[in-house]
């Protein structure tokens, strides 16, 4: 059996897990979703989320765990938004650990402090998606390999790379399942 | 485009769950806190040890404190006002602080009534002892909830109290009746509403923090144990003698809470904590919980 892992370090991990649980309900896949820790249940998963939260700290916990070198070198399909978009940058406009998995560079808290922060509907895969923004970042700019799936306000801010996904808004505060469909879709090559 | 809804503040303190929230009092220890791993900084004139050794009536921080700290990190920046003190929250909106701490630690502003927490676009933080209490600051609008525990003891059996009171308060609504919750609703005196909700939820309708005494990562531990989704560090980390060190075990044994390995690592060779107060020795009405209601 297929197994999605949601990266437990920090964040809104227990968001992600529910939100993916319900699309793999939705979708009648039968794959069990696992948080993970440690090196050992990454070695389980066949795709991983990784949740907003604090890129610098869910980075730090990455490097001190070995997760992340583990989760590059297995080359397993990466979801990430807001902070997990972050750290799937090559670069972003501060000195911290990163994936580097897809050919981006990202600037962190793009649209200001909290008091910025914003609901809007955007526009992706041709459809209308409540966007939530929260001391969101954008994209600034993308490699070749990289496709661009949708942009607010001339910012980037979600793109695909391989079977890599990044969202700088957060699909799983929404209840709103088509964007974890599309990743579990592209890792498990699964007709929906 | 919509700011300061609900979703967002009530999301944003979601970003924080499983990570360290660290009083500072300048920028050099704002920089040590977010390299130790910090998950936010709670920007302050004084920590609470000091509030409790200096005595006199505690503040909001000066602006330029907190402009200073907000200038020097990249994560998330919160301050605290007085209970009741919409004018001082009203400032630190202006600044762009991101969370609003309404914080039992500084002297009250209003004996009578809490902030309206909802006319606000940024969101706020409320310390609570028990359900009722954190169900009414959910109701004036917090976005998220911490123990009280004892501000500045580094004694954490008061937070290990609030956290039990809340959880088990949570525990016992689980399979009551319509009716019975109507009846607990009257007595922790809390909008029937959130009752029904919290224990359709099982948990509190917002992140509930630990707070209050937490000075050692095997503190921080214990409240996740317990149930808490995160922590605060007041005194605990520059009032240690190893500030970065303590700073960084502790934000390693919160998100590895559950693992006595990396606990029993982490807590090796940190040098000498805070020195810590006895319950005994705080008279009770200089007892910080005590304020607010």
């Amino acid at each position: 059996m297929a197994t999605i892992g949601i990266l437990n370090l920090q964040g809104d991990v227990s968001e992600h897990f529910e939100i993916t649980k319900q699309a793999l309900d939705e979708m009648n896949v039968n794959a069990k979703v696992l948080k993970v820790k440690n090196p050992e249940y990454l070695l389980k998963c066949d795709a991983i989320i990784i949740s907003g939260g604090e890129s610098t700290v869910i980075g730090k916990l990455m490097e001190k765990t070995g997760i992340g070198k583990l989760i590059v070198d297995k080359k397993i399909p990466v979801m990430g938004t807001c902070a997990g978009m972050v750290l799937l940058a090559k670069k972003t406009d501060y000195e911290q650990p990163l994936l580097g998995l897809i050919d981006m560079e990202v600037k962190r808290n793009a649209f200001g402090r909290q008091k910025a922060s914003f609901e809007k509907i955007i526009e992706i895969f041709g459809h209308k998606f409540e966007g939530i923004f929260i001391r969101a970042p954008y994209i600034e700019k993308v490699g070749k390999s990289v496709d661009i799936l949708s942009i607010y306000n001339e910012k980037i801010i979600a793109v695909k790379s391989g079977k890599h996904i990044a969202t700088a808004f957060h699909p799983e505060l929404t209840g709103d399942t088509r964007i974890h469909k599309y990743f579990i879709k592209e890792a498990l090559n699964c007709a929906e | 485009m919509l700011h300061g809804t609900e979703v967002l503040k009530k999301g944003f303190a979601k970003m924080t769950k499983g990570g360290v929230i660290m009083d500072v009092v300048n920028a050099e220890q704002a920089e040590i806190a977010e390299n130790a791993g910090a998950v936010s900084v709670m920007a302050l004139e004084k920590v609470p040890a000091d509030i409790r050794t200096a005595g006199g009536v505690a503040r909001m921080a000066d602006p330029s404190k907190v402009i200073e700290i907000m200038d020097t990190v990249s994560i998330p920046v919160m301050a605290k006002v007085r209970i009741g003190h919409f004018v001082e929250a009203q400032i630190l909106e202006s600044l762009g602080v991101d969370m609003i701490d309404e914080s039992e630690v500084l002297t009250p502003a209003d004996e009578k009534y809490h902030v309206d927490k909802k006319k606000f676009t940024i969101p706020f933080v409320c310390g609570a002892r028990n359900l009722g209490e954190a169900l009414r600051r959910i109701d004036e609008g917090a976005a998220m909830i911490r123990t009280k525990g004892e501000a500045g003891t580094g004694n954490i059996v008061e937070a290990v109290r609030h956290m039990r009171m809340i959880m088990g308060g949570i525990r016992e609504i689980q399979n009551k009746t319509e009716e019975e919750l109507w009846g607990v609703a009257r007595e922790i005196e809390a909008p029937f509403e959130l009752v029904k909700e919290t224990a359709n939820l099982g948990k509190l309708p917002v992140v509930n923090f630990a707070a209050g005494g937490v000075a050692t990562p095997a503190d921080a531990a214990l409240m996740m144990q317990l149930g808490a989704d995160g922590v605060f560090v007041g005194s605990g980390i520059f009032k240690s003698e190893n500030p970065e060190i303590v700073a960084k075990a502790i934000v390693e044994a919160t998100a590895n809470y559950e693992d006595a390995e990396i606990l029993a690592k982490v807590s090796r060779d940190l040098g000498k904590a805070m020195p810590g107060l006895d319950m005994g020795e705080i008279p009770e009405e200089e007892r910080l919980q005590s304020r607010g209601w």
